[in-house]
């Protein structure tokens, strides 16, 4: 709910200072990129929300509270990093399906592992848009340095998780 | 998408074989349940997204990262990265016109960083609702050490990689923007 309040005051802020810099043509604007964004977004969804929630009824919970639990620790967070990595698709489809694995028993670490490596090196996104846009080279660096990264975060994430929220 | 039909598909078929109807329908309520937790904040941070391409148009990031690449250009294409909306879609040509317009490749890195691990957008609208708070504010905390330690080890390795390919990923970051026919090979 706090959540959703927020979003609207961020919403209603923007609107304004839209309105203020370029009148109706700002607003109009806006919320026209929205609506495109709605027309992409929603058919994907609802396949990413079905495939979510399809999957919670299949996914082994004992075999992933045992491999991504709590007390898997490197192991949880190397398999997080790589089933991140292959997994394809936009927030729409994979971050649902990453809610199902951590309700099903996954734990902090190989969680955050998962959400790093599916935004930082993605291999779908990296081969579509990435290598396309910014070339090999550039693209290889980034991903030499990046894999360790996730590994690293989804390390960090778990006593971070447990000062907080322990 | 067809490869996410597909996966549909084959859990579906999983999930059949395993339970039956049953297993069919509870994954549909599952789904159902998904979609009515999310939907309000879907549809405001997507009118929120939209917004913020009329606040933060690519082009005024073009201009804040493309200019100066010290200290400060890093740290405004780190924030910026963080609160610019849009998929992969708006993001590879922002950061190919970076390169074109001589961004260099550390104030890169780290907005492409920031952009991928703590976007705003992706926290609130999708993060939040299906992770809940306590996961993805220690995920974030755990994460912002890494956009400067990419602004820092990506160019160091990029200096590695072999001239010619070097040279290529300008090109093709310029021929991107300016429309030019694109030369060479991959």
């Amino acid at each position: 709910m706090t959540t959703f309040l927020v979003l609207t005051a961020l919403f209603v802020g923007a609107t304004t200072i839209s309105y203020r810099q370029h009148r109706v043509a700002g607003v109009r604007q806006g919320l026209g990129v929205s609506w495109r964004m709605f027309q992409v977004v929603a058919p994907n969804m609802a396949i990413g929300m079905l495939l979510a929630g399809m999957a919670q009824v299949v996914l082994p919970a004992e075999l992933i509270s045992r491999w991504m639990g709590n007390e898997s620790g490197l192991t949880g967070v190397l398999i997080g990093t790589v089933v991140g990595s292959v997994v394809p698709g936009g927030p729409y489809v994979v971050v649902p399906l990453i809610g199902s694995v951590y309700h099903t028993g996954a734990g902090p670490g190989a969680i955050a592992a998962f959400v790093s490596a599916w935004s930082l090196s993605p291999i779908t996104r990296t081969v579509m848009f990435e290598i396309p846009f910014l070339g090999g080279a550039l693209t290889a660096a980034r991903l030499i340095v990046s894999t360790p990264a996730s590994i690293a975060i989804g390390l960090l994430t778990i006593p971070i998780y447990d000062l907080l929220f322990g | 998408m067809l490869i996410t039909l597909t996966l549909l598909v084959g859990v579906s078929a999983l999930a059949y074989v395993q339970q039956g109807t049953d297993g069919l329908l509870q994954g549909v309520d599952n789904a159902w349940h998904l979609v009515l937790g999310a939907v309000p904040f879907l549809s405001m941070g997507m009118l929120l997204a939209g917004m913020l391409t009329v606040l933060f148009p690519p082009a005024m990031v073009g201009r804040w990262m493309g200019d100066d690449a010290g200290m400060v250009g890093l740290a405004v294409g780190m924030v910026v990265g963080m609160l610019s909306p849009g998929g992969p879609y708006v993001v590879y040509p922002v950061a190919a016109s970076l390169l074109a317009s001589g961004a260099g490749v550390a104030p890169l890195s780290g907005f492409l960083a920031a952009r991928n691990l703590i976007t705003a957008n992706r926290t609130f609208v999708w993060e939040i609702p299906f992770l809940g708070v306590p996961l993805t504010l220690a995920r974030i905390i755990a994460s912002l050490w890494f956009p400067i330690v990419a602004a820092v080890l990506v160019p160091l390795v990029f200096r590695m990689m072999p001239e010619r390919s070097r040279d290529l990923t300008r090109l093709t970051g310029g021929s991107v923007i300016t429309g030019r026919k694109r030369e060479g090979g991959s």
